[in-house]
């Protein structure tokens, strides 16, 4: 399994924020739809994830309610809170002012 | 952020279930194996491969735990939980080091209290940075600080470099009116006196330029203390009058609590009017004080005065012709004011300290032995997969709570020696606002505790995290040579606790031998038994031919009370550090040859009776000696020695002024230490009391009373005070003290240091030989199995024991040598407190290393005594 580490510190909790800001989820769909997204380029070990997951929540980004899943089992839902909502728009502009300026740099030299 | 905040906050106060998360990772699990499933394995293979991808989940479970908000917290507190039950199951260790440390904190911040409030803590005025005192000396004479006479003041008082210059004298006024008549301290300071202190009125106002005009001076300005003490701090005081020596006088102001100049114990502030036209050369008894201007310095101003002295030299040549070595003298304030006690605090200070670095080696020892008992915990705490921090961090945190207790524990001994020893006394504090435990020496004391804390107890922490796991726990124990290394820095440990006791033991000796010696002087005169108070007869009711009867009378009333032996009156007691001296004419000696100074004292005829003075030659002043007109005279042996040698000075006769009468010598009495034992006796002239002065400045009507009783001084006070209450109900009588009590103050200087030295000394060598004794102690623990085998080999016990000693011995000649340099380069600080006894004295130095090699051997003893009693069987056989 290739490694997941190689994000950036910090791009998981964005992509975290990303993901759940569309509809509340699970751990394991979170980490199931960032890996068809990015076409199996991304894979999520539940190592990183679930305690990037609690510490969000511990920030208050993002709540979680136990709820049914699709095959009517107890699963454990996260969803944007409103801090959340605001924290993503934050770190996708930030996102976009450091890929720019990646970009420049990479353009440039 | 706020939101943030209270998030965490709700999640650090509510934590989550465990079961939860177990759930939601199971979830995660069945989900995998779902898909798997889905994906065309067989379940059993679904759920292998599942399990696989996920990986640990105790691991994951682990990092969820670790994202809660308060972690590092949580783990500190569980450090603190597990000290503090480690600490409590090791209570003779516990309390060894808190013991020891508590001492040494304590003891140091008691000294450094005292150094804070004379040494660092500011003056209570608001100039006091830049005030300074201004003398003029006479280097001829040795005289350092001479008081100015009034022209001279006058002349100084122009200097550019001070703001103000100011003039004051002190003095007693006697306050009558409301109650019992008390006796206060006066202070009259000139117009400039409140300006160049600087200091605001508690209420009311300082005294006024106008006031200082002759005609206007019936205003006071009351202290704090009288003001709350006399005047139930009366609000309305301002404006109201008091009789102050049977004058009326309006009060116009109070000043603040600590406002103490010039003495502690100035009760009232009055003009000192001075007439610009004043040409009293003669008179020196104004005091000078001034505040620098902002942007002069002392040496400007040192030099500026230095120039007005010549202009004044100039102006009044008669007075001053061939007076050359005549010279002024600046000194800053708070210099003055603590004056010899600075030398003192500061040795004291670095005493202490010396003493709490013993202390501190003791307990890194002790930290360090108790290090190498918990390896193996240690080791398995690291094998268990505590990382090093984490070793470091509980070792650390241990330390800590040993200091922070000590601390504790000092602070409260520190406040208890204050409470219980006269420290703030010895050294004159009480001007300083007194001794006590403020901020900063709570702060000191804390940032003594951490600092000590840190330096001693992280590496005996590093130390312990260093130790390599797997080593030691196969070693088990096994460990009978000691490690080299381990046994290298207790040794140094203990050499650097004996060189440093030492240091303190010599300055202890030295300061033994003062006093020693100190005590040892013969004062020429006999305190027992005998009690002395003081009186002052107002001016305006007493003449002085009434102040002559009324003495006379009190001093008849007194002699017929029971038990009194002998009754005197003498203006200026020995001891009390007052004298007046003037120079005198000798009969058939040129005048001008020699300058001839004598302190002159006024006495009553039995006077050296009441002291006991043996008589050498000549005869006793008798009371028929004061009629017609006093011509007689008493002098002492110095004095005839000087100005008579080898001759008769029965007979001679002495001038004090050149319009005065001659007076003759009848007597010779021997040298008394009317100055103190340290200070050698000067010329004395005796006049006796009487209703004419003729020809000297004194106060006749201050005088103090001297009574020899056949014992129990102390029981006859009562009774005096009933006699003089029927001649003059409106006198108080003050210092009421025995003879006894006044010579034992006067050697308190030396008294003070000595104990205190020798206390720290005696516990610097008692903490000192326990250090010995428990390195010594544990090297043999340690060294059992070599010892076993040697004498398996057949080493002889008395080889054992003198190996062991021998190692004593080496540390006592490493540590004393090296305490006897640090020693001799110190002791030379001390040199102003030593009396008759050189810094380098070689006898007090020798018995100093002596003592320390008696006491390491000692201590050296038993646990060599314990190695002999080693079973060699048992020993080779134990591990």
């Amino acid at each position: 399994m290739p490694p997941s580490t190689d994000l950036l510190q910090g791009t998981l909790d964005l992509l975290i924020l990303k993901t759940l800001a569309l509809e509340p989820m699970h751990g394991w769909g979170i980490a199931n739809r960032i890996q068809q997204v990015s076409k199996d380029a991304l894979q999520i070990g539940q190592g990183s994830l679930y305690p990037a997951l609690h510490r969000l929540e511990y920030k208050g980004w993002i709540k979680a309610e136990w709820a049914s899943s699709e095959n009517n089992r107890r699963a454990k839902f996260y969803s944007l809170t409103r801090a959340g909502k605001k924290q993503l728009e934050a770190e996708l502009s930030n996102w976009d002012r450091l890929n720019t300026a990646i970009r420049l740099v990479l353009e440039q030299i | 952020m706020v939101r943030e905040f209270l998030t965490r906050l709700r999640f650090f106060l509510s934590r989550k279930r465990p079961v939860d998360l177990d759930d939601e990772l199971q979830f995660h699990l069945d989900q995998s194996t779902q898909t798997n499933i889905a994906a065309g394995m067989s379940p059993e293979e679904a759920r292998r491969q599942a399990g696989i991808a996920f990986g640990g989940v105790e691991r994951t479970r682990e990092q969820c735990y670790e994202q809660r908000p308060g972690r590092l917290l949580e783990a500190v507190l569980q450090d603190v939980r597990y000290a503090l039950r480690w600490l409590g199951r090791n209570p003779i260790f516990t309390t060894a080091v808190i013991t020891t440390l508590a001492l040494g904190i304590g003891a140091t911040t008691a000294v450094f209290s005292a150094v804070d409030s004379l040494l660092l803590r500011p003056l209570p005025y608001p100039n006091s940075e830049r005030i300074a005192r201004i003398w003029n000396t006479f280097s001829p004479r040795g005289m350092n600080e001479i008081p100015l006479s009034e022209p001279e003041f006058l002349e100084y008082r122009q200097s550019q470099s001070f703001a103000h210059v100011a003039g004051f004298s002190l003095g007693t006024v006697t306050l009558t009116g409301t109650g019992d008549p008390l006796r206060l301290v006066a202070s009259w300071g000139t117009s400039e006196f409140f300006s160049v202190l600087g200091t605001e009125p508690f209420f009311g106002r300082v005294l006024s330029t106008q006031e200082q005009q002759t005609g206007h001076t019936q205003v006071v300005v009351l202290s704090y203390k009288l003001w709350q003490n006399r005047f139930g701090s009366n609000p309305e005081i301002v404006g109201s009058s008091v009789l102050l020596n049977g004058d009326s006088c309006v009060v116009v102001g109070v000043m603040p609590r600590d406002f103490k100049f010039p003495s502690e114990d100035v009760d009232v502030w009055q003009p000192l009017p001075i007439s610009p036209a004043s040409s009293n050369l003669g008179n020196h008894y104004l005091n000078l004080v001034g505040d620098l201007k902002q942007q002069a310095t002392l040496d400007q101003a040192r030099a500026e005065m230095k120039t007005i002295l010549v202009r004044i030299e100039e102006k009044y040549p008669s007075y001053y012709n061939g007076a050359a070595g005549i010279g002024v003298a600046l000194i800053p304030l708070r210099e003055q004011m603590t004056g010899s006690v600075r030398a003192t605090l500061l040795v004291l200070m670095a005493a202490v300290c010396f003493m709490l670095l013993i202390a501190c080696t003791n307990v890194s020892n002790l930290l360090l032995a108790k290090a190498e008992d918990r390896k193996k915990e240690i080791a398995t705490r690291t094998a268990l997969g505590a990382s090093r921090w984490r070793i470091i961090r509980q070792v650390l945190i241990e330390n800590l709570l040993l200091f922070l207790a000590s601390g504790t524990a000092g602070l409260l001994l520190a406040f208890f020696c204050l409470k219980i020893l006269p420290l703030g006394d010895s050294v004159n504090a009480a001007q300083f606002g007194g001794v006590a435990l403020n901020l900063r020496v709570l702060a000191f004391a804390a940032i003594l505790c951490l600092f000590t804390g840190l330096l001693f107890g992280l590496v005996p922490a590093l130390k312990a995290s260093h130790s390599d796991f797997n080593d030691t726990l196969k070693t088990s124990g096994r460990n009978s040579m000691g490690s080299r290394r381990g046994t290298r820095h207790r040794s140094l440990l203990v050499i650097s606790e004996i060189a440093f006791s030492l240091v303190l033991l010599a300055g202890a000796g030295l300061m033994i031998g003062s006093l020693v010696r100190l005590l040892g002087v013969t004062l020429g005169f006999d305190p027992k038994n005998v009690v002395t108070m003081r009186l002052s007869l107002p001016e305006a009711r007493y003449s002085l031919g009434r102040t002559a009867t009324f003495y006379q009378q009190l001093q008849e009333e007194v002699r017929s009370l029971p038990g009194v032996e002998a009754v005197a009156i003498v203006n200026q007691l020995p001891l009390s550090n007052a004298s007046a001296n003037s120079s005198f004419e000798v009969e058939g000696h040129p005048a001008g040859t020699d300058i001839n100074v004598a302190d002159s004292q006024i006495i009553s005829p039995d006077y050296f009776r009441a002291m006991g003075i043996p008589l050498v030659r000549g005869r006793f002043l008798s009371e028929a000696d004061t009629r017609p007109a006093p011509m007689s005279v008493m002098v002492n042996q110095t004095l005839a020695r000087k100005v008579w040698p080898g001759e008769n000075p029965i007979g001679k006769r002495i001038r004090f002024r050149s319009d005065a009468p001659w007076l003759s010598v009848i007597g010779v009495v021997t040298d008394i230490k009317n100055h103190g034992s340290n200070v050698a006796t000067k010329p004395e002239v005796y006049f006796l009391h009487t209703d004419q002065p003729s020809g000297l400045w004194a106060d006749f009507r201050s005088m103090t009373l001297i009574v020899r009783t056949a014992g129990g001084p102390q029981q006859t006070v009562g009774a005096i005070r009933g006699e003089l209450k029927n001649l003059d109900p409106d006198l108080p009588i003050y210092k009421v003290q025995t003879l006894d009590q006044i010579v034992s103050a006067s050697v308190s200087q030396t008294r003070f240091p000595a104990l205190l030295l020798s206390a720290f000394a005696g516990l610097a060598v008692l903490l000192a030989a326990v250090g010995v004794y428990g390195v010594l102690a544990y090297t043999v623990e340690q060294s059992k199995h070599e010892i076993g085998v040697r004498m398996a080999l057949g080493a002889p016990r008395a080889q054992i024991l003198r190996l062991f000693l021998g190692q004593g011995l080496k540390w006592a000649m490493l540590g004393g040598g090296a305490g006897l340099l640090a020693a001799l380069i110190l002791v030379r600080f001390m040199r102003s407190m030593l009396f008759e006894v050189g810094p380098y004295d070689p006898g007090i130095f020798a018995s100093g290393v002596a003592m320390l090699t008696i006491v390491v051997l000692m201590a050296c003893y038993l646990p060599a005594l314990r190695a002999t009693k080693i079973d060699p069987m048992a020993a080779v056989r134990s591990e």
